[in-house]
């Protein structure tokens, strides 16, 4: 061992950090080597000063100042902890809710519209039949009127009562065991390339189904010419069919399939209230009918056979009048009503202009992923809006969750 | 039990585990005692870096808080007073290097190489090594530690202050053992030739 390597290991030396071997070697050079004896000294000296190095003591108030910025973090960390979490999930909720709202988007709009039609249908329906019959009470009204005029003039107050009796009694009847009268309305628009077969389809379809075509024309209002320059007319069809309520919806779905659909719509009328509204005021005026037939056999003079005979003939009249009403409603309601548009289009395989122009293309697909976009975001913020008391109850209830998970966890 | 509290009795050692488990639930009085011999060490190791009472104060208390903070990840078969040092330890080097309080770079680090300082002995026939046994004092190393390169001045503060073993170290320094030896050698090589020249 010469003296630069002892050099290098007189620190490992000091420091018990040397191999048995290396140290035996180390002494041994020691003993020799006066100057690397010398500088082992004065090297363990330095370290052994470095040891006994007093440590400064911790400046005042410094235990303190640590307790108290550690009790703050501690408190803080927690907050943060919990709002952190409550944040991150209040943010994948908010993404989740928004990616189904606006992938059902398509689907619940659907549903959502179908629910805002049926709204509607319902609020307009109570509208037609309370609108109708207020029409109809004033006319009774004034027919009541008119009977106390008759009756008193022939001494026969007070059978009105007995007739409004008759009145509420058979209303409350009919009210129990009423039957749905809803009229069903359904409202198509194809186009088709073939419009020869379809008609013949609609034909067939309706027969089959023991309906039948009330209504039907045709007309030429378009025309065009083909690959070799034939003029071909287009023509267009109206049809009204009516078709057993049962098989309305399978009729319905084969004319849209046959066909290319431009529009559709159904429209479900209940109308049971106006119905049997109507049905009352029948029995009511037969009884009022009846009651005159007896005040007739009764009559003493002519006069008076006349004014009853022409109070029966508008009685009649009105009833006759109202039951036309009724066998119209029972025959809607039974049948429903299909206006189904035809309209003949060019073959696509002749007419479609073949060298589309690509940057016409482009800017159409451009144009719909913008749309596209647009309503996606439409849908998302309005989705947002719309979830946003669903949010805070989430929210809470995830944060109840946590709490309890995180004591859960502390028990543990 | 292969870790640090290898030489403590199992009493002990359990005591600790109980002060770490507790100081991971957030328990501030459990983790006050857990690194109460500790603080004085962290404030000195932040001294000896920084050089600077106030900022010792202020980043040896962020270290013990960073340390706190993040107790809950601390593996426990590691060991605690090396983990907590690291922290320590570079949350100092951390501040320094975002600082530029370049302390050490005051004082042009003398680039001696290995062949210079036998030269140097040999030049001087008075024998600085005799000199420097009757003139060392606590001042002067003190000084002289404060005048040694960054790297050096590590290894001799953890080394030769905080009396840390070079396995230890190196877990601190993030380093092999290889590099601790060398450094600390060479550190020491360094800082007695600062002395001398100091002297």
């Amino acid at each position: 061992m010469n003296c630069r390597e002892c050099k290098e290991k007189i620190s490992l030396y000091i420091d018990k950090e040397l191999t048995d071997e290396e140290a035996l070697e180390f002494e041994k050079h020691l003993e020799k080597c006066h100057n690397c004896r010398v500088e082992f000294e004065s090297t363990k000296k330095i370290i052994e000063t470095v040891g006994n190095m007093p440590l400064e003591k911790l400046p005042e108030g410094y235990c303190e100042t640590l307790n108290n910025k550690l009790l703050e973090k501690s408190k803080r960390s927690k907050w943060n902890w919990r709002r952190i979490t409550a944040i991150a999930a209040t943010f994948i909720i908010l993404i989740g809710a928004t990616f189904v709202f606006s992938n059902l988007g398509i689907g619940g709009g659907k549903s959502s519209n179908d629910m805002g039609f049926m709204e509607e249908a319902a609020e307009e329906e109570p509208a037609f039949p309370a609108e109708a019959p207020s029409m109809e009470q004033k006319a009774a009204y004034e027919e009541a009127e008119y009977d106390d005029a008759v009756r008193e003039e022939m001494g026969f107050s007070g059978v009105l009562d007995g007739e409004k009796n008759v009145g509420i009694t058979s209303e409350n009847t009919s009210y129990r065991d009423r039957e749905l009268k809803i009229i069903k309305t359904g409202s198509l628009e194809i186009e088709t390339s073939s419009y020869d077969e379809y008609v013949e389809k609609i034909d067939s379809i309706v027969r089959d189904n023991k309906g039948y075509i009330e209504n039907m024309e045709t007309y030429t209002n378009n025309y065009y010419y083909d690959s070799s320059n034939n003029k071909v007319k287009l023509r267009t069809g109206r049809f009204t069919i009516r078709i057993p309520n049962e098989a309305f919806q399978s009729v319905f779905d084969f004319l849209k399939g046959e066909g290319e659909l431009i529009q559709e719509s159904i429209n479900e009328n209940d109308v049971t209230r106006y119905y049997y509204e109507i049905d009352n005021k029948v029995k009511n005026l037969e009884a009022q009918e009846e009651r005159l037939r007896e005040l007739m056999s009764e009559a003493e003079n002519v006069t008076e056979i006349m004014e009853i005979e022409r109070e029966l003939t508008r009685i009649r009249s009105e009833i006759d009048n109202l039951k036309m009403n009724l066998s119209d409603i029972d025959d809607r309601a039974s049948m429903s009503t299909i206006h189904l548009g035809v309209r003949e289009i060019e073959d696509e395989g002749r007419i479609q202009p073949v060298d589309e122009n690509i940057w016409s293309e482009a800017k159409e697909s451009f144009t719909r992923s913008i749309n596209r976009m647009i309503d996606f975001m439409e849908n998302t913020f309005i989705s947002f809006i719309g979830f946003i008391p669903v949010l805070a109850v989430l929210i809470l209830a995830v944060f109840i969750v946590w709490i309890i998970i995180k004591k859960i966890f502390k028990k543990k | 039990m292969n870790n640090v509290y290898i030489n403590n009795n199992r009493g002990e050692y359990n005591m600790k585990r109980d002060l770490i488990i507790k100081s991971q639930k957030g328990d501030i009085e459990a983790f006050e005692e857990l690194i109460k011999e500790h603080k004085k060490y962290a404030y000195n190791i932040a001294l000896k870096i920084l050089k600077n009472k106030e900022n010792a104060e202020d980043i040896s208390q962020e270290a013990l808080i960073k340390v706190y903070e993040n107790i809950k990840s601390f593996n426990m078969n590691s060991s605690f007073k090396t983990w907590m040092y690291k922290i320590v330890f570079n949350t100092c080097i951390d501040f320094k290097r975002k600082k530029r309080l370049k302390t050490s770079s005051l004082d042009e680090p003398i680039h001696y190489g290995y062949d210079d300082i036998p030269k140097q002995i040999e030049d001087n026939e008075k024998n600085p090594e005799k000199l420097l046994t009757e003139k060392l004092n606590v001042e002067l190393v003190r000084d002289s530690i404060d005048k040694l390169e960054d790297d050096f001045k590590n290894v001799i503060i953890l080394r030769d202050i905080q009396g840390f073993k070079y396995k230890e170290i190196a877990e601190i320094l993030d380093c092999n053992q290889g590099t601790v030896k060398s450094r600390i050698s060479r550190g020491r090589e360094k800082l007695k030739e600062i002395i001398i020249q100091n002297m």
